[in-house]
């Protein structure tokens, strides 16, 4: 966890550090402003009006924003935000980072793109410890061409998990979830050297496992 | 048969085209299960499942538990369906699939299908009452046609065998069709078959090519198209026939006595044998027949050996024109036969509908060579001659009736006996059908000087002036009662060498019959006038009071007869009968015999047989078996007939008195045994479930 920030302003570059907690995400975060930045000593907040870049050196995090507020370790909201991780490319209007808990929550047009995977939903919170992203709906996939209610990503395996009122589409087929909702697993295979998915509504009792905090 | 009805093979025929056509607006849609996922597969179906997986290296696609897909018309259930291929060019396969489909539900051993067509192996089928297998079936999703290929389809009543059917809009076509009522083991007992069927279901009526009927080995052409449905199935017959022919003492023709004949023995397309031997009793000269029948387009030929004597027959049309036809005939009918002919003949004839009048008229021309043979001596020469005739009539009406006028006229030209004969020939008619009211009144008139130097069985006409009338009258008075009464009049105002001139017929007859607990009484009058009124000693002249307890196979009878003339006068019948069948392993027996009380109530003398028989039933797996005889007054039948469903009618041979019909085929579910009927055989085919051992 965060225990303290220690922040080095040279020529506009701040590095917000945490020693001793190397390992933990967002522990490691070097920030960019791309504008002005200011202090406000009485309440710990860093602005960055004119937005700017944050990197996370241990997980490779990097998120690029219009507009940030952040408090060092303890959070980070960012505004018209881009972030790049092991989940994909994720678009958003707002985000917030829960530097303690390592959690990410986005929302407002908020779009992911991972690999072959290009979805767009509500919300989305990722757990960075467990590396497990939930986007509620409705969510909606391009590619593949899939909705539901809500979506599980393994950001480590790339696996997913569609859950209530689905829909897949691949050429001249449709899967639609059975009525009051379901479940389907993508499954995401290299065929060729290129990434597919496989779909099966049986779910692996490792997948359930994967996301059992989430599915309780 | 009741006419309009339709003969319950038909029906079930019938049923099974309805069912195959009205199956294709709503096929049974197999029910998804609860909690089932759906998946579209393009425009060509949905399916529904509980589970599903994907293998995206083999482009397969599995769908198991509860699986049911349905398209257009057709459903199919299954454990497991694998759905190879990403895109249009997907393939389904699937293994003890349950298809359903325009009314029928099959179950294959193994089906696969793609965008176009769906292909099942080992097909059962079962739908409306009709079961059976196919070796295979194709449904072709952009027709909907549904072809079936090596089918074998039975009923309650029947079986349907063909190499192929396929159904295409309002038509099902069987290739190869084979129809029968057994269901044995082994080879069945008959079995219609043809090139191909068409079932019209629309039309409620089945066109068979190239028909035959296989009765025991025996193969009976149909002819090259023939449409089955209520009034065809008449013209069907057994290969096998039990006659009895008494010499006719009225005409000095002599009778054959009791003969077998196998009618038709099938030797080639269009040809055909007829064989056998007469005068297998004492009372007649045993004699053989043999004769060569065929048929190919127009022409027609008969040859061998008849009873009567050599017999050559030939006859050729062909239609030149849609109103014009022409064609020769060559007739040789050796002594000992009735006509004594040896003739050639030319003939043509222009026909026209008229259907403003509702009628039609005709032209004929004959140029003949003809030789007879008639007691008073040979007669040969050339005749040439034209007539023609015309119908209308006025529309028919079921309050009015409808009236009808035939007229006709004929010159005919014997150069060789420098002769002339004319005739002028008219008839008008009245018919009214109303409810239980059938009445027919005609009069016909001809006109003619008998010039023609050859018989009446060949062309020579005598004058006639003959008033006829019948009034019938049916129905059920009361529930449980049935009851009929019928007048019939005939009054000749000129005699000739057939009838003399006078009240030649004047018959009143009614019946009144109580339904009671299983039992038909029927109690009847027959008036017989002419005699009476107008005896000129051969007239009958006598009242008959009859009753008739019936119940199953069980007959009792009572008659009493009180004649006038011709003979003495007095009574001359008081009979008492009963038939009473008796169930014996295996066959039914069922006795009958006719004592006559007469001769003791007159004279005191013993009562005499006045009749006897014996009548078999022998279950089989396609129907009984009947075989009988009567002797009836002296008056001796015999019958062969199958009761394809017990207790109900059957297909069979039945012998009749001279010129009646003696082979028929019977078919209707309340038809009383096959009957002799003047001009014609009542028959067809039945259906029914038949138990007992294969034949």
């Amino acid at each position: 966890m965060l225990r303290a920030l220690s922040v080095l302003a040279v020529g506009g570059l701040a590095t917000i550090g945490l020693a001793g907690a190397a390992s933990a995400p967002f522990a490691a975060l070097t920030v960019t402003p791309a504008g002005s930045q200011s202090y406000d000593i009485s309440t710990g907040i860093t602005s960055l009006p004119q937005g700017g870049t944050i990197f996370d050196r241990d997980t490779g995090v990097s998120l690029e924003a219009k507009r940030i507020t952040y408090v060092d370790g303890s959070y980070i909201d960012g505004e018209t935000v881009t972030v790049t991780g092991a989940f994909g490319t994720l678009s958003a209007d707002k985000l917030h980072i829960d530097v303690r808990g390592g959690a990410l929550i986005a929302s407002g047009h908020l779009t992911l793109t991972r690999g072959v995977l290009s979805l767009s939903a509500a919300k989305l919170h990722y757990d960075a410890n467990r590396q497990v992203a939930d986007f509620t709906g409705p969510v909606r996939g391009s590619s593949p061409d899939f909705s539901a209610d809500r979506l599980l990503l393994d950001a480590d395996s790339g696996n997913v998990l569609l859950l209530g009122d689905y829909r897949f589409s691949e050429g001249p087929f449709t899967l639609r979830a059975p009525e009051g909702g379901g479940r389907l697993e993508l499954t995401l295979h290299q065929v060729d050297g290129a990434p597919v998915y496989d779909a099966a509504t049986q779910i692996p009792a490792a997948l359930l496992a994967r996301f059992a905090h989430e599915l309780n | 048969m009741a006419a309009g009805r339709i003969p319950p093979l038909l029906r079930a025929l019938l049923a099974l085209a309805l069912s195959l056509l009205a199956g294709g607006m709503a096929a049974a849609q197999c029910a998804p299960a609860k909690g089932a996922t759906e998946l579209s597969i393009g425009n060509f179906a949905t399916a529904t499942f509980l589970e599903l997986k994907t293998d995206a290296s083999h482009d397969q696609v599995d769908l198991y538990g509860k699986v049911c897909v349905s398209g257009r018309g057709w459903t199919l259930a299954a454990d497991v369906v694998k759905v190879a291929g990403a895109n249009a060019d997907f393939r389904i396969t699937a293994q003890r699939a349950t298809v359903t489909v325009r009314g029928w539900t099959a179950r294959a051993a193994s089906l696969t299908a793609d965008s176009s067509q769906l292909t099942l192996q080992q097909v059962m089928l079962t739908g409306h009452g009709v079961d059976g297998r196919a070796a295979s079936a194709v449904l072709d999703l952009s027709s909907g046609e549904l072809r079936l290929g090596a089918i074998d389809l039975h009923g309650a009543a029947f079986y349907l065998s063909g190499d192929s059917a396929t159904l295409a809009g309002d038509q099902v076509t069987v290739a190869g069709p084979g129809i029968t009522t057994c269901h044995c083991a082994g080879p069945p007992l008959y079995r219609v078959s043809g090139a191909s069927a068409r079932l019209d279901a629309r039309a409620e009526k089945v066109v068979l090519s190239d028909g035959q009927v296989t009765v025991m080995g025996v193969h009976v052409p149909l002819g090259t198209t023939v449409t089955i449905d209520a009034q065809t199935l008449k013209s069907l017959a057994l290969p096998l026939s039990i006659e009895y022919l008494p010499s006719d003492a009225a005409s000095g023709e002599a009778g054959t006595g009791l003969g077998v004949i196998l009618t038709h023995l099938g030797l080639a397309p269009g040809v055909y044998a007829r064989v056998g031997a007469t005068g297998l009793d004492a009372d007649y000269p045993l004699a053989s027949e043999a004769l060569l029948k065929g048929q190919a387009g127009g022409t027609s030929f008969t040859f061998g050996k008849a009873p009567g004597g050599m017999r050559f027959v030939e006859r050729s049309d062909q239609a030149l024109t849609p109103w014009l036809d022409a064609g020769f005939d060559t007739r040789v009918l050796e002594p000992g036969n009735r006509d004594r002919l040896r003739e050639g003949a030319l003939h043509a004839r222009a026909h026209t509908a008229v259907p403003a009048l509702r009628g039609n008229a005709s032209l004929d021309a004959v140029a003949a060579a003809s030789a007879q043979s008639p007691g008073s001596g040979p007669v040969a020469g050339a005749r040439l001659g034209i007539s023609g005739s015309a119908l209308v009539a006025s529309a028919a009406d079921a309050t009015w009736g409808q009236a009808q006028l035939r007229v006709g006229a004929s010159l005919t030209g014997y150069p060789d006996q420098r002769a002339v004969q004319w005739g002028v020939r008219a008839e008008p008619s009245y018919l009214l059908d109303a409810g239980p009211l059938s009445l027919r009144l005609a009069y016909l008139t001809r006109f003619t000087n008998s010039g023609s130097p050859f018989t009446t069985s060949l062309d020579r006409l005598e004058p006639a002036q003959r008033a006829s009338g019948r009034l019938s009258l049916s129905g059920a008075p009361a529930p449980g009662w049935r009851a009929s009464a019928k007048v019939s009049a005939q009054y000749d105002l000129v005699g000739n060498s057939t009838v003399a001139a006078g009240l030649n017929r004047l018959n009143v007859s009614g019946s009144l019959t109580r339904s009671l607990r299983g039992w038909d009484l029927t109690g009847s009058v027959d008036a017989v006038l002419a005699g009476v009124l107008a005896p000129n000693g051969d007239r009958d002249g006598y009242l008959q009071l009859g009753l008739d307890a019936h119940s199953g196979e069980l007959a009792l009878g009572a008659r009493a007869r009180y004649r006038v003339a011709p003979g003495p006068q007095g009574l001359d019948l008081l009979q008492v009968s009963a038939a009473v069948p008796l169930q014996l392993p295996g066959v039914v027996v069922r006795p009958y015999l006719a004592v006559d009380f007469a001769p003791t109530v007159a004279g005191g003398a013993l009562p005499a047989i006045s009749g006897h028989g014996l009548d078999l039933t022998i279950p089989s797996c396609c129907g009984a078996i009947k075989i009988g005889y009567r002797d009836q007054d002296g008056t001796i039948s015999v019958s062969l007939a199958l009761d394809l469903k017990t207790g109900a009618s059957s297909v069979g041979a039945v012998s009749c008195p001279s010129g009646t019909a003696a082979t028929t085929i019977v078919a209707d579910a309340a038809a009383t045994p096959p009957v002799c009927a003047a001009g014609g055989a009542g028959a067809g085919i039945m259906t029914g479930a038949a138990t007992g051992p294969p034949l």
